[in-house]
């Protein structure tokens, strides 16, 4: 009986997701520039205060903005159809490496962040945040 | 004392079940229609994982509470027994129990735990609803606030029983398709619009709102807070999960507690971290919903701040 039920469910759940992708009732996250990003990290945090040198990666998935002190890095990654955001200090970062084709996937030293890509359009620029980012390894 | 054959081989949330279903199937329909409503189908898929999850663990630790409860009910104070007024009285204490156990798994890290898997989604639809832990009696609550009824002397197949009904109750407010019931219905009883506030992370609406079927409870104990026209929802935890692994969403917090409590300086740090309120840190570098509001209050002091209960 009860392995009915499991089964039962498993099958309900698949049906559930299946229409849910059917139905297209997601819309993936998009950023709108910087200021988009510094508002999302400021109403996140009550009052984040950004410095200079922030950037919206060009897929508008993902962005960076170092603080204003100069301590922290405000993180804002695409998930589905919303934003995960946190706040990089040292210790902060497990590893940042930068692929030649302009994107950077980066691990933190958090359980429950799954590694995030970052696309950056450019293997320079990629190169660069993966230096800062790794700078914050501790 | 003979049970009820109705309580004791029924349980309400197994024919509860595929009305559920039927119902998620409406919000989505409603929400493609309308667009008054949001689902992420990885969201939706880890929340019914962790629901399925949540049933497995009940069967799996059933056995132990049914045991603690039927110890506990040998040394009760009364014979309340199975008069059609003691299951009133009962589904009435039961929900005023789950008030209080509710508004511990918010203060209390330990049973923030287990409780932040229901808050771990960002969106907020009747998935949300079946979106539940699976180490609950890790918390050990089933062992005083869940045993209190019982020792009181309600029988503890009544208890499971209008403890089911508590939780259907829940089931149809986990949505952003009802936007008000009608002002007696909102006055008295949780609604979508309640619960919207309890799930929200806007410091205005954190620790708010803790009522299982009747709202009156927060309204007693300087917990209620009205949904604001002004305030819109955001929802799900003050740091949000960036994973929709259902295991990790299982036990992020409850590995979170133990790694702080490893790195713990002294005993006291250790019983805090697990004790004191989430976001409690020793050095103030973390936030908890207080400081949080506090924080908000001060930066909105110059403006027109919507009015916070307490």
């Amino acid at each position: 009986m009860l392995l009915i039920v499991l089964i039962g469910s498993i099958l309900g759940i698949a049906a559930m997701v299946m229409v849910n992708v059917w139905l297209g009732l997601s819309e993936p996250a998009r950023l709108h520039g910087l200021d988009d990003a510094v508002a999302r990290l400021d109403t996140d945090s009550v009052g984040y205060e950004a410095g200079e040198g922030g950037l919206v990666t060009p897929d508008g998935l993902s962005a960076l903005v170092p603080s204003r002190d100069g301590t922290h890095v405000g993180l804002l990654v695409a998930r589905g159809s919303d934003f995960v955001i946190r706040y990089l200090g040292l210790g902060s970062v497990r590893s940042a490496e930068a692929g030649e084709d302009g994107t950077l996937t980066l691990r933190l030293n958090d359980f429950a962040f799954a590694p995030a890509r970052l696309d950056f359009g450019s293997a320079d620029s990629a190169r660069s945040w993966a230096d800062r980012l790794n700078a914050l390894k501790g | 004392m003979e049970v009820p054959a109705f309580v004791e081989n029924f349980d309400p949330i197994w024919i509860a079940i595929p009305l559920f279903v039927i119902a998620v199937f409406a919000e989505m329909i409603f929400a493609r229609a309308t667009g008054r409503a949001r689902f992420e189908a990885r969201d939706s898929a880890a929340s019914l994982m962790m629901g399925l999850g949540n049933t497995i663990s009940g069967i799996v630790f059933g056995t132990v509470l049914a045991i603690w409860s039927i110890f506990v009910y040998e040394h009760r104070i009364f014979d309340i027994g199975f008069a059609w007024w003691a299951w009133i009285v009962a589904f009435v204490l039961d929900d005023f129990v789950y008030y209080w156990s509710h508004r511990f798994a918010h203060t209390v890290r330990w049973f923030w735990a287990d409780h932040i898997v229901h808050h771990s989604s960002q969106h907020y639809n009747l998935t949300t609803a079946l979106r539940q832990p699976w180490l609950n009696p890790f918390t050990l609550k089933f062992l005083w606030l869940g045993s209190a009824l019982i020792l009181l002397g309600f029988h503890p197949a009544m208890i499971a029983f209008v403890g089911s009904l508590n939780l259907i109750y829940q089931f149809w407010i986990h949505t952003e398709a009802i936007h008000k019931m009608p002002r007696w219905f909102e006055a008295v009883m949780n609604t979508p619009s309640h619960h919207r506030v309890h799930h929200a992370t806007n410091p205005l609406y954190l620790d708010r709102n803790y009522a299982g079927v009747f709202i009156v409870w927060d309204k007693m104990f300087g917990t209620f807070q009205p949904e604001l026209e002004a305030e819109k929802c955001r929802y799900g935890i003050v740091k949000n999960l960036g994973t929709y692994n259902p295991v990790k969403i299982c036990l992020h917090e409850w590995w979170g507690i133990i790694d702080d409590m490893r790195h713990a300086r002294s005993v006291r740090e250790a019983a805090m971290y697990l004790l004191a309120p989430p976001g409690w840190s020793p050095d103030g570098s973390r936030t908890t919903s207080k400081q949080l509001l506090e924080k908000w209050k001060a930066r909105q002091a110059v403006e027109d701040v919507p009015e916070a209960a307490e």
